[in-house]
């Protein structure tokens, strides 16, 4: 008699909580559902409260009048190639930022994080001018360079937490086996930390995607990325705003898609995280 | 056995140290250079070397005090409601069984906009005090239109609405990944102990998660005090300079006043600002140790 | 230990559909996108003939393209100018994301056939361009070769160094000949605009005439408003009769926010009321007492009859509350005329009226400003670039792009059939009424050519946006505007 109760109860409690949760989610939500709501548009409705007809002209003017494709096509490579590039500089540093102690902990860590604790504008005119001297102006390799630059502090610093979550006794096992450090980072670090590799790549993938102000400097019409070219709806005369909510909409779109797509991994991660093998 | 070690530390340090160095330390050693000048645009040919003249203009710069004082109120309450709200969020995303994996990716949106689009769509169409979607909320429960970004006492509280509602998911990203990576058997075990919710989230996870809470703060923190491009959209500093934060400060004094020296000068300082705040941060750390 | 190894195995392949998957989205849309560019249906489009009625008498055609439909009735007439002398360069320009600059992009084929030089353009909005022309002149780049760039501060970035004038074109017969491109044709105050010591720094894209009165005529004939004010004192009447607060129905809007916009709009009343930034010392007096009671004038007319927030206005708020039909009246730029007649733009169109800007005690006068296209001292290819620039904005293709907009670059254009007939429908005949007028009204020093303008104007900006937002009172915030002035004269070397 009494588990009735008690089942009534948690299921109380358990909706009470899903609703807490979307409504929370929800709050966060509104202003995109506005923004797609307003691509959705036409131009002469946009500032009339009518809930008239709803179109997709905006999204095919976004595509068709402008390359958009290109641009984001070059977000893409100057974002991914810097968390590539990243990974592959920053991953070893981690883990030896994390089990390691040496002379220059303190400073090098500090250097790492450098780039990510200086305010663009410092930086941006001598960034420029070393830029022109390499000719990386305008160039999907000066771009990754300058995202890679910017996150690559970061995601050390968030490599390192996770790293640390792992108990170094796994790690000593294995070596006592006879795996070298090499194997063991390889084959131990990184599978076991793999849900915060993600996450911090996600992170810092879209640290990469959103920044214009490089972007906007740094490039030319050759790598320019789609946060530039979303700026093509802002006229002198008159803002698109139609077109300018679309192009938000569809410079969003792929991340998400994307790490709803890594989250499969990451769960995977996660279980074999739990099975201590 | 140590050999092998120090050869694996430098090997994986090396590289990145060397990208670092290459890719920093001319931008920021001439950047250092440039606030040690005099270097205006429009008056060419003159640029000279003035030392610290350029600091010491700053603490007799009413409008740079004033940007301090912005800058300070901004970042203390914006951290704090940023990382309070995330924390909230983190544990209701922990606790979700079904639909994780959706809302997670959903929530990578506000902050993921392009910063000046988010920006200019919220001054428009949200904080708009003729047809803004807040103030018609406003009025169809009775309650009074308010100016949001142009009265003097509310500019401030709006931005920092704004800027929870895009960043405070980050934090509760990056939280979650590291509530993930704890181990169940202790939440388990807790449980069994009869330990209730509240003492749980107080005795297991913060301390657990303390590092990891006190790296996203830094560079949460460091954020905002870099925020530039976000305030100059919403209300260009306005009204007046009741929101000119500092490095809004800088890219007037560089690119309207084209001083690019005094700029620098605003630059490098909020740079030593961000160092300090940096080694307070340590400081927690070490203590977490 | 074949667990890690699986975990391996998996995590690659889901990786590695992740990212073929972005890959994939990305390449699709790239592939898809690439579509040959929707020609642009133009609202305002009748068919020029081919018989060129154009100012210079003697044609001569080049060899035209077929595939651009309007250019191919554009002649380049006759001149000594070497077209192909340089052949085969590209240049590459910085531009204003804008109507009237697109217009002038839509010339381009016919430019590149002509001479052979390819344009490569990049544009962005206002600030934007504005940030990367200023970093691209600090650093002596030689990346663009022609900017455009703000009219009312174009002294300021003369100052910097960057800009090349123009007599080191005009002075070589190969690349300019004056009948052919009839410098004087330009109207005056937009070239006065770009003059500074003696020379010329740019070719000001058209002439912008900053106050036009627009008002929603079914109001004014609701409340029984016969004609538009033509004074500041009829202006305040009619504003405050047309505000009813409670049906949100404004009668005036403004530009206020924190920017040189809001000291742009503010000028006109200043200059009203009989007011003037400096004195012939240039020393400050934009807080003497014909600017307290402009800038007072001004914050009333904002607070009583303006929509609650006006303070936070830019061009675009002031705008669309336009559009919206929330406020009956703006005093306004000349070239937003296109937009509000336009039915797909706005839903007014057939309501919307126009007239000349109202006066104040001292009359009116009204700001010319212009976007400039000028040449980057650091270019590599100053010439090519000046070709482009001097057939752009030459007489027959200025008529090309000024009907397009409905606002002539040109005085010989001002006059054109052509350039008429295209606007003469605008706001029944009225449009083409307020242009021949305006030029009357053209104060030729409503920017003072000081070298630190672009600071003052900024300066001048936040004491309009303070005053009209309430934080200060008019007297004070000009007050502490002067002393600001002065410091930032003195520090430009102003009174030595």
């Amino acid at each position: 008699m009494f588990n009735l109760v008690k089942i009534h109860k948690s299921k109380l409690k358990n909706v009470l909580f899903h609703l807490l949760v979307l409504s929370s989610v929800g709050i966060f939500m509104i202003p995109f559902i506005g923004m797609v709501y307003i691509s959705l548009k036409p131009p002469k409705e946009i500032f009339t409260s009518t809930i008239g007809k709803l179109t997709l002209e905006n999204y095919f003017y976004v595509f068709q009048q402008s390359n958009f494709g290109k641009y984001y096509l070059n977000s893409l490579i100057a974002s991914g190639g810097a968390v590539l590039l990243s990974l592959i500089l920053g991953l070893p540093a981690a883990y030896v930022l994390t089990r390691f102690n040496f002379k220059c902990k303190g400073i090098i860590e500090y250097l790492f994080l450098v780039s990510r604790l200086i305010p663009a504008l410092t930086i941006i005119i001598p960034l420029f001018i070393m830029f022109r001297f390499l000719n990386f102006q305008d160039t999907y390799q000066g771009m990754i360079v300058a995202y890679t630059q910017l996150i690559v502090g970061f995601l050390i610093w968030m490599l390192r937490e996770f790293f640390r979550n792992i108990p170094k006794e796994i790690e000593e096992a294995a070596m006592i086996d006879g795996c070298s450090r090499l194997d063991v980072f390889l084959k131990i670090n990184i599978p076991l930390a793999s849900t915060g590799i993600a996450a911090a790549s996600i992170l810092a993938f879209t640290f990469c995607w959103n920044d214009f102000i490089f972007a906007l400097i740094l490039t030319s019409a050759n790598a320019k990325t789609a946060t530039v070219a979303i700026f093509n709806y802002m006229q002198f005369e008159e803002i698109q705003w139609g077109p300018l909510m679309a192009a938000g909409i569809c410079i969003t779109l792929p991340i998400i898609i994307f790490s709803i797509m890594l989250q499969k991994y990451i769960i995977m991660g996660l279980t074999w995280g739990a099975v201590k093998g | 056995m140590m050999r092998d070690n120090t050869k694996f530390i430098f090997f994986s340090l090396f590289p990145c140290l060397i990208y670092i160095f290459l890719t920093q330390a001319f931008p920021i050693a001439y950047g250092i250079y440039l606030s040690l000048t005099s270097w205006t645009l429009t008056s060419t040919g003159t640029s000279k070397f003035i030392f610290l003249n350029n600091y010491i203009e700053l603490f007799y710069d009413l409008r740079f005090i004033n940007s301090l004082r912005v800058t300070l109120i901004f970042f203390i309450f914006a951290l704090l409601i940023e990382i309070a709200v995330g924390f909230f969020l983190a544990i209701m995303l922990y606790k979700l069984k079904k639909g994780r994996r959706i809302i997670t990716a959903l929530l990578l949106i506000p902050f993921q906009m392009t910063p000046v689009v988010s920006a200019l769509g919220w001054r428009t169409f949200i904080y708009n005090p003729l047809y803004g979607l807040l103030n018609l909320f406003l009025g169809s429960i009775g309650l009074p239109k308010q100016r949001w970004l142009s009265d003097p006492s509310l500019v401030l509280p709006s931005i920092i609405i704004y800027d929870t509602w895009a960043w405070s998911p980050f934090i509760a990203l990056s939280l979650l990944a590291g509530l993930m990576g704890i181990p169940i058997e202790l939440f388990e075990a807790a449980r069994i102990d009869g330990a209730s919710e509240i003492k749980i989230i107080k005795l297991i996870i913060i301390p657990t998660l303390k590092s990891l809470i006190a790296v996203v703060a830094l560079i949460r923190g460091a954020d905002i005090i870099k925020a530039f491009a976000t305030i100059f959209t919403m209300t260009g500093g306005g009204p007046g300079y009741l929101s000119e934060i500092i490095n809004l400060y800088c890219y007037y004094v560089s690119f309207i006043d084209l001083k690019i020296g005094y700029g620098a000068s605003i630059g490098i300082f909020s740079f030593i600002l961000i160092t300090l705040y940096y080694i307070c941060i340590l400081k927690v750390l070490i203590k977490g140790e | 230990m074949s667990e890690p190894k699986k975990v391996d195995r998996r995590k690659f392949i889901y990786a590695g559909l992740g990212a073929v998957a972005l890959i994939a989205i990305g390449a699709a849309a790239y592939v898809a996108m690439n579509p040959p560019v929707v020609t642009k249906t133009v609202t305002t489009s009748t068919t020029v003939p081919t018989t060129s009625v154009v100012t210079t008498t003697s044609v001569a055609t080049t060899t035209v393209p077929t595939t651009s439909v309007v250019t191919s009735t554009i002649t380049t007439p006759k001149s000594e100018i070497n077209w192909k002398k340089y052949a085969g360069t590209t240049i590459k320009i910085l531009a204003l994301k804008a109507f009237l600059i697109d217009y002038q992009l839509e010339l381009l084929p016919d430019f590149e056939k002509l001479t052979g030089i390819h344009v490569e353009v990049e544009q962005l909005p206002e600030d934007q361009v504005n940030q990367k022309a200023t970093i691209e002149m600090a650093g002596a780049s030689s990346s663009y070769d022609i900017y455009s760039l703000w009219g009312h501060s174009i002294v300021s970035y003369v100052s910097t160094g960057a800009l090349e004038p123009i007599s080191s074109f005009v002075k070589n017969p190969e690349i300019y000949d004056p009948d052919y491109y009839r410098l004087d044709d330009i109207i005056p105050a937009a070239l006065d605009l770009v003059t500074f010591k003696n020379e010329i720094w740019g070719i000001p894209i058209q002439a912008v005439y900053q106050q036009t009165l627009y008002y929603r005529k079914d109001l004014f004939e609701k409340y029984g408003i016969d004609k538009p004010p033509r004074t500041f004192d009829e202006l305040k009447q009619v504003a405050e009769k047309l505000t009813k607060r409670s049906e949100d129905q404004y009668g005036f809007a403004g530009r206020a926010c924190r920017g040189t916009q809001s000291a742009n709009v503010w000028l006109y009343y200043l200059y009203g009321f009989g007011g003037k930034i400096f004195d012939d010392k240039w020393e400050p007096i934009l807080n003497g007492s014909e600017g307290v009671e402009s800038l007072k004038f001004y914050v009333e007319l904002l607070n009583k009859c303006a929509p609650p927030g006006v303070s936070e206005f830019t061009w675009t708020e002031v705008q669309n509350s336009f559009m919206s039909g929330k406020v009956a009246m703006i005093n306004e730029v000349i070239n937003w005329a296109s937009i509000f007649i336009d039915p797909s733009k706005s839903k007014f169109a057939n309501v919307t009226g126009i007239a000349l800007p109202p006066a104040g005690p001292a009359g009116s006068s009204v700001g010319v400003y212009s976007w400039v296209w000028a040449i980057n001292k650091y270019s590599k290819n100053k010439e090519a670039a000046w070709l482009w620039l001097l057939w752009t904005t030459a007489p027959s293709q200025a008529l090309y792009w000024s009907r397009k907009l409905g606002v002539p670059g040109r005085l010989s254009i001002l006059n054109n059939p052509i350039f008429k007939e295209g606007v003469s429908k605008w706001y029944d005949g009225k449009f083409l009424q307020v242009l021949s007028e305006l030029p009357k009204y053209a104060y030729p020093n409503y920017y003072p050519k000081v070298i630190p303008w672009l600071r003052v104007m900024d300066r001048i900006g936040v004491a309009v946006n303070e005053a009209v937002s309430g934080v200060k009172t008019p007297q004070l915030v000009l007050d502490e505007a002067a002393k600001d002035v002065r410091k930032i004269m003195e520090e430009a070397g102003y009174y030595r």
